[in-house]
């Protein structure tokens, strides 16, 4: 896993306090996960509510299941994002088309220095708003692979692990949602937007 | 576009990811070297890279509240262990449960319904009289006798045993 929160030794300790039902054990796992879990729910699912049940509903299944996961098979955090894709998936079967939030883009916390002009602050949030709509323009397979590669750092061996496919399946699948991204941003002028994103 | 550099743009995304074997890569290095409009590519293609993986890390950061909010969830659920299946467990069986409650309940319910709500035939007398003797019962439970049926007419004005057309077989359990 490229970007295990902890040593994996440490993971391990602290999968089997959790087996031993140890309640501060839970809290630490969860908290070591959390941000990056909900993160990808909210990146494939556009929608705050949804990335927050899907979050923790995640979550409840993981804990409740910890003795099924297998760390000969797989990294933990491989795991816990297979459980939320499969979430999310039954999550978009019933959305149909991803219910974009942008209320909840306009009242993410500011990434941007509370010192920057209101221009500034537009500009951010422009930018946010031209790449998730750009992500919904990407089927639900593609999303996934470009979001799980590009924004959590998977290689192509785990996205085939979450995504239950081959290798060279997730390495085409990341390289098509790339450059269709890259073709709605540069026709909705929201390449340039990227770097606003960047620039703080 | 030359092949050499339909070859080079195949061969970008890769070469951005160094995903490329040794020689493959040197040939897009070389090839970069010398070709402007491939190397403007190259250039678009390796700022979005860095630009999407940063304003993709950025999308959906949760806030200490969200988190938190998310996190009092878990603990509701997790405090009930495996709440979720006892339920499931539990409306799934209650609802075979009830289903042959129904199938065998209802059917016996319409049948004693049938023979306590057997209208007292106005005509002939007899048969009343008949229907209500002890002894009468007795007789019925003989195998050529019929018991009283909701399907038997009572209005008929021949008597009852003389019909041999439903058997009841509760009635012929008495010895
Ligand atoms: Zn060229």
């Amino acid at each position: 896993m490229t970007q295990e929160p902890k040593p994996s030794e440490t993971i391990d300790v602290l999968l089997a306090r959790c087996l031993a039902r140890d309640q501060h054990a839970f809290q630490e796992l969860f908290d070591l996960y959390a941000a990056g879990l909900y993160r990808l729910c909210y990146n494939l699912l556009l929608n705050r509510d949804d990335a927050e049940d899907v979050a923790q509903d995640s979550f409840v299944y993981a804990f409740k299941n910890l003795h099924r996961y297998d760390p000969a098979k797989s990294a933990f955090k491989t795991w816990l994002y297979t459980i939320a894709i499969s979430r999310c998936r039954n999550q978009y079967r019933r959305n149909r088309v991803p219910l974009l939030d942008l209320a909840n883009l306009w009242h993410q916390p500011p990434v941007a220095p509370q010192h920057e002009s209101p221009e500034a602050i537009y500009a951010h949030r422009s930018a946010r708003e031209a790449l998730a709509y750009a992500l919904t323009r990407l089927n639900p397979t593609l999303r996934e692979a470009v979001v799980l590669r590009y924004g959590h750092g998977l290689t192509y061996r785990e996205i085939a692990d979450v995504m239950d496919c081959p290798a060279k399946t997730a390495e085409s699948r990341v390289r098509l949602a790339h450059e269709t991204l890259r073709g709605v941003l540069h026709s909705s002028g929201g390449e340039g937007l990227l770097e606003e994103l960047l620039s703080y | 576009m030359s092949h050499t550099c339909r070859q080079c743009r195949a061969a970008l995304y890769p070469y951005v990811r160094r995903e490329l074997t040794p020689n493959k890569r040197r040939f897009v290095a070389q090839h970069l070297e010398t070709c402007t409009t491939c190397y403007a590519e190259y250039r678009r293609i390796r700022a979005f890279e860095g630009d999407l993986g940063g304003a993709l890390a950025q999308l959906g950061v949760p806030s200490p509240l969200q988190l938190a909010h998310v996190w009092a969830g878990v603990q509701t659920q997790i405090a009930a262990p495996n709440e979720g299946h006892g339920l499931h467990f539990r409306m799934r069986y209650g609802a075979a449960l009830a289903l042959l409650v129904v199938a065998l309940v209802i059917p016996w319910l319409l049948h004693h319904q049938q023979s306590m709500t057997v209208p007292l035939p106005p005509t002939p007398q007899t048969q009343t009289q008949l229907v209500t003797h002890p002894a009468i019962i007795i007789a019925m439970a003989t195998p050529n006798a019929v018991t009283i049926h909701a399907s038997a007419p009572y209005t008929e004005a021949t008597p009852a045993f003389a019909r041999n057309d439903a058997p009841d077989l509760s009635a012929t359990q008495t010895p």
